[in-house]
């Protein structure tokens, strides 16, 4: 059984990140440096998929925050056969359980290791934007050549966004 | 979509009542199970009554089987293509975690959709449907495993150090292992513990030991079964299942002697025991931990 987050990581991560945007932005920086030519796709990226960083960057930090709850073992306390501890128990187990996971996945490091690494692909994604914006138009690949290592940086973010995401377990942690 | 419901069970049941409240006709002769496209059945531990309505029933439809303490264990299964799903939960929602109405409605409305049951056999629980229907392949090892880390967590002073004696270092051992001492030194660990968890006075902790020791902390991994009291004879039968045909008989030995111990409702007051058995745990779950 997947729980949802994993879910949810997948079709930001593997799905869209990975399989759709890093390898439309590779092929966009190989036809800036003229290694290939395919002007089917030489805009595409930039006009489609492109602007949907923003919206899917906050897609990753929601995930991140939601990461403590939805992958602590103490949702093990929801279900069969942990559902039936007492209240007494559910006082302090809990909580304790929790700790000792946050504890030894050092949760707190990941959590933060990921929201840098999208804050800096923020930031490059910013770089990017400020320079479509002084591009001259039209925007083509050769006003956009100029700018191709902000579109590099703005690459290399990105894996190490993705990297940061895959490093979380993908299943619930007891031991 | 799935239209024909009705549920099976004794007219004054308290399945019986749930159903009506939700508009599920209650019938109580097996063969007017036959045609329904979902039935939701309590027919207790008869199980020929359960085979007849099994064999009865067309390929495609849906059987649900209830208890009025949930039955956590089973496994869901197709059967001659009869999809046959075991509620985790209590059918009745007066008892404590009991599936309400609501969540009857719910449950009922994600059934019609095609597919949905044959997907929670597979083990692809709708997120929705988890609570009522999700499994874990492990859930005992997973259950044993938190149990005995807090019980373990509940033998030691505010500086980690065991507050009984500690032959051959074991509940130092497991301890380490769990991580306790850092927990026990972290930001989070006043904010998030049970203050007698940390406690400086060791007699704080009394209501906490005399908890984890009592056979109830430990009852909640058996099978309750109908009739019969809390505390019946299947865990180590689970605990062997969900280990795997691989368990060797020396990577086990504590965990086999907990266990007795738990089936046997004894008090556990050994906690060198319940050191070696987690650390056996550790072992295995950290070889094939699954979600």
């Amino acid at each position: 059984m997947l729980p949802d987050w994993q879910h949810r990581r997948n079709g930001f991560n593997h799905d869209w990140l990975k399989n759709r945007f890093l390898t439309a932005m590779s092929s966009f920086v190989n036809i800036l440096d003229d290694l290939v030519e395919d002007p089917e796709t030489e805009l595409r990226f930039v006009r489609d998929l492109l602007p949907q960083w923003p919206g899917r960057a906050a897609e990753a930090a929601g995930l991140i925050a939601a990461f403590k709850t939805e992958m602590s073992p103490t949702i093990l306390f929801r279900q069969p056969p942990l559902y039936r501890c007492g209240p007494a128990t559910m006082e302090w187990l809990p909580g304790l359980v929790h700790l000792l996971w946050c504890q030894r996945l050092s949760v707190n490091r990941m959590c933060t290791d990921a929201c840098r690494a999208i804050a800096v692909a923020n930031d490059s994604y910013e770089h990017i934007a400020k320079a479509l914006v002084e591009c001259a138009s039209p925007v083509s690949v050769e006003t956009l050549r100029p700018y191709r290592d902000l579109f590099s940086e703005f690459r290399a973010a990105c894996e190490e966004v993705s990297l940061s995401i895959s490093s979380f377990p993908n299943r619930i942690e007891v031991v | 979509m799935k239209s024909k419901i009705v549920a099976f069970d004794h007219a004054d049941s308290a399945l019986a009542k749930v159903m009506k409240l939700c508009g599920i006709p209650d019938v109580a002769d097996l063969h007017k199970v036959e045609g329904a496209e979902i039935a939701i059945c309590h027919i207790g531990d008869n199980e020929d009554a359960w085979k007849t309505i099994i064999s009865k029933s067309k390929a495609g439809s849906i059987r649900i089987r209830t208890s009025s303490v949930g039955r956590s264990g089973f496994a869901h299964e197709i059967r001659d293509g009869v999809i046959i799903l075991e509620l985790q939960l209590p059918h009745d929602p007066e008892k404590d975690g009991g599936v309400t109405k609501d969540q009857w409605n719910q449950i009922l409305d994600a059934l019609k959709t095609e597919g949905t049951a044959a997907q929670i056999v597979q083990g692809d629980v709708p997120v929705s449907l988890v609570k009522f229907f999700g499994r874990s392949d492990i859930q005992f090892l997973l259950g044993l495993s938190i149990l005995c880390q807090g019980y373990l967590a509940v033998q030691v002073g505010p500086d980690g150090a065991p507050e009984l004696l500690d032959p051959g270092n074991k509940i130092v051992g497991a301890l380490k292992l769990m991580g306790w001492n850092k927990v026990l030194s972290s930001e989070e660990s006043m904010r998030i513990l049970d203050p007698r968890l940390t406690a400086k006075d060791r007699a704080d902790r009394v209501s906490l030991r005399n908890d984890a020791a009592d056979p109830s902390f430990w009852d909640v991994l058996t099978e309750p079964q109908e009739g019969k009291a809390v505390g019946t004879v299947s865990l180590l039968k689970n605990v062997w299942r969900e280990w795997g045909p691989a368990r060797k008989l020396e990577d086990s030995i504590f965990v086999e002697k907990l266990v007795n111990k738990i089936e046997t409702r004894e008090d556990q007051t050994d906690a060198t025991l319940v050191a070696e058995a987690y650390l056996e745990l550790d072992k295995r779950l950290g070889r094939t931990n699954a979600s």
